[in-house]
């Protein structure tokens, strides 16, 4: 029997509180078949219990007892199952109006956002927050899903009314490579796994369809090589006398892709030089793409230390300490103008401040706000920021992972912003770029 | 297969499974792509942290560990000792499984009793508990303490249990040990905040992702020998299970996690004993609904069994 290769995908669900996502996502494991005996019947002991003989799925989901007595999901939690055909990480994430950070949290690494739309309340401001994030995090694919169409009677006008007001919307956002609408009911299970029977006017796939069938081979850019430095691997005293000048760059390739001999460049000291061997565990192999984690040994015997990156010679990234970038706030203690923070970009960390407050997106209208004077938790907005040592980095919109840093606050360590850097204004121009050894 | 086929395919058209023979050159497949973020991980450890540790029982997911260290440190020795707790009540062929297997790696292996915690007043046992799981926890810290360690790996899965689904990659530990769920750093894309000051430290968990379905694909695809106590021993009382050791137990106890459910931790693996009758034999417990066995079968235990 030949066993099909699995991809994974990873998706987020977004909503408002009682939009039903929990339920939604209790339906997939539930239809998708993904349960254990015992989790079935412990589904069904409750619903005689407590439910009158429904069974309440959003109790699949909702973790901690105390989240479950509130009724809201407070963090983001993580879900996993699967079909024949894929495997799916779910970003379970809350809807309430603070959690802003939760939802930037389980959106960052999603390659789908599945936007739940209450059909009978229609596009309301947490649908133009979720969706304005789906766009800021540059997610390759969004899914709208109105559900409760049960309760506005499967009409077709009601869906297509709110499909207008979305997408009457959606241009303001910038980039959104990908949107579907889908007509479910995640509590009765229409168009979640089967098809539903009441909306014979709409033609498309079901969400769990749409989920496995979605094109995401193309979601990582391989356009042009980077990979950070995470490690130097330096065997001490190797038995195997051949590793005793073993000296390979360990790192996940963030963006592109290399092969053996291929021309490079060493940032931010700006040295060219060649690649001579791709080290895996599993062998040499002759490319590597991301995102593999592979071991790199160059031609030359440089100094490179944790932080440097190396780079193709095509399409050079920036390289600045004088940074622009979009920036999610995540802590109750608000953003300020001058205020220092660590940064951590790729596997660099330096010192940082924040030299401007440029604007505050204001989701309701979508239009920035100049020069606020700080930006709160779940505040959304555009910053200005100098680091003690440059950055080497790409636009966002570009790559996720080179264009991509996080704040941490100085003292107590906690997380505490999620920045999204804006293009380069130029590319890297290094000191000694004709200088090949 | 009806529904699944159904659920791909435009309503009334007719099409057999989009059939994906062989992935695109430039993809991962999912066992790739939990892998590679599991290296990246392991990497952060240990460029991050000063005095790192990885806990290591014999058990399926610490061995998996073992090799995610191996792909990720090789040809370099692994940078960091293994850990072990010993509850005393692990069978022998585990112990010297984990013996062999350490020094194979050329790791140093630190094994802590939960006898001598005892001994020493360090874990003090209520009276009429027989399992030791709960033990593990001071043992463990008095460890982490005795040597220092600023971060110990752990082999923990969020699909582990729904208390786990919110489980961070880099778990921070106050300098009680503490896990505060309400208060964990938001962890975005794969950029790790792997901060600590002194006396404070990092539970890793480089797993977190990967199903129970995924460690035992793993296991067959990397060829990794598993203890043959994992298909053989009964443990008092006739259940067929896996040995509760530190990686897969400790945490459940640990902080307030576990006990919030049941008054105390508890191996995953028990609450399938009830059920055990209705299963076929050769079917030791394991997690999967009636329509995976075959599927799971063909494609992960029984080759390695």
């Amino acid at each position: 029997m030949s066993v099909h290769p699995v991809e994974i995908l990873r998706f987020n669900t977004c909503g408002s509180v009682d939009d039903g996502k929990s339920t939604l996502i209790g339906r997939l494991l539930y239809d998708s078949k993904n349960l254990m005996e015992d989790q079935i019947e412990a589904l069904e002991r409750s619903a005689d219990i407590t439910g009158g003989g429904q069974i309440n799925l959003a109790n699949l989901t909702d973790g901690l007892r105390a989240e479950r007595e509130q009724g809201i999901t407070i963090d983001v939690a993580y879900r996993y199952f699967a079909t024949p055909r894929r495997k799916f990480i779910v970003a379970d994430t809350p809807g309430h109006v603070q959690y802003t950070r939760n939802m930037v949290t389980g959106a960052s690494t999603a390659n789908m956002s599945v936007v739940l739309v209450d059909a009978r309340l229609g596009v309301i401001e947490q649908t133009r927050r979720h969706s304005y994030i789906a766009a800021l995090l540059g997610i390759p694919h969004v899914v709208f899903a109105v559900n409760k169409m049960d309760l506005v009677d499967w009409r077709e006008e009601r869906f297509r009314e709110i499909r207008d007001d979305i997408e009457a919307f959606l241009p303001k956002l910038g980039v959104l490579k990908d949107v579907k609408f889908i007509p479910i009911s995640a509590l009765n299970g229409d168009n979640v796994v089967e098809p539903s029977p009441h909306t014979p006017w709409y033609q498309g796939p079901t969400l769990l369809g749409h989920l496995e069938t979605v094109h995401i081979a193309s979601d990582w850019d391989l356009t042009a090589f980077r990979m950070p430095v995470q490690w130097v691997n330096r065997p001490n005293n190797p038995k195997d006398h051949s590793l005793h000048d073993f000296r390979g760059l360990s790192g996940q390739v963030a963006r592109g892709l290399v092969k053996t001999g291929d021309p490079v460049m060493v940032l931010p000291a700006g040295i060219k030089t060649t690649v001579k061997e791709i080290w895996t565990y599993d062998g040499v192999v002759q490319e590597a793409f991301a995102p593999q984690s592979v071991t790199i040994r160059l031609q030359d015997d440089l100094d490179v230390s944790r932080g440097d990156m190396i780079v193709g010679l095509e399409n050079l990234p920036g390289m600045s300490s004088d940074l622009r970038a979009h920036i999610c706030w995540m802590n109750s203690r608000p953003l300020q103008k001058g205020k220092k923070y660590f940064l951590k970009h790729a596997t660099q960390t330096v010192q940082a401040v924040v030299t401007n407050l440029d604007n505050r997106m204001n989701i309701q209208t979508f239009e920035p706000e100049p020069e606020p004077a700080e930006l709160a938790m779940n505040s959304i907005g555009e910053i200005r920021v100098r680091t003690a040592k440059p950055l080497i980095y790409d636009g966002y919109a570009t790559n996720r992972l080179t264009g991509s840093f996080i704040l941490i606050e100085q003292g107590s360590n906690q997380t505490v912003g999620a920045g999204m850097l804006l293009p380069p204004t130029e590319p890297v121009r290094p000191e000694y770029q004709d200088f090949a050894i | 297969m009806k529904s699944a086929n159904a659920a791909c395919t435009p309503r009334g058209v007719e099409r057999p499974w989009p059939v994906l023979d062989k992935m695109s050159s430039y993809q991962l497949d999912h066992l790739q792509y939990l892998e590679t973020e599991s290296i990246h991980i392991m990497r952060e450890v240990a460029a991050e942290f000063e005095r790192p540790t990885i806990l290591f029982s014999g058990g399926k997911d610490s061995i998996c560990l073992l090799r995610l260290a191996e792909k990720a440190f090789r040809p370099s020795d692994i940078p960091m000792p293994f850990l072990n707790v010993d509850t005393g009540h692990h069978f022998p062929e585990l112990n010297e499984f984990r013996d062999r297997r350490a020094a194979e790696l050329g790791g140093k292996l630190i094994v802590r009793k939960v006898e001598d915690a005892i001994a020493s007043g360090i874990a003090v046992p209520t009276p009429g508990e027989i399992s030791r799981n709960r033990l593990q926890i001071p043992t463990l810290l008095a460890a982490i303490d005795e040597f220092q360690f600023d971060c110990a790996i752990g082999g923990a899965r969020r699909d582990e249990e729904k208390a786990r689904a919110k489980e961070r990659f880099f778990s921070f530990r106050d300098s009680f040990g503490q896990w505060d769920p309400r208060n964990q750093r938001p962890e975005i894309w794969n950029v790790y905040n792997a901060r600590v000051n002194p006396g404070e430290n990092m539970r890793v968990f480089p797993l977190s992702n990967w199903t129970e379905m995924d460690i035992w694909e793993y296991i067959k695809r990397e060829k990794l020998e598993v203890p043959a106590i994992y298909f053989s021993h009964k443990r008092p009382g006739g259940a067929p299970r896996w040995s509760v050791a530190a990686g897969d137990g400790y945490r459940s106890a640990e902080g307030k996690r576990g006990s919030a459910r049941d008054g105390g931790p508890r191996p995953h693996h028990r609450r399938h004993h009830q059920h055990r009758s209705r299963r076929k034999p050769g079917y030791h417990g394991r997690r999967y609904h009636r329509r995976d066995r075959g599927r799971a079968r063909n494609r992960a235990w029984f080759a390695c069994g």
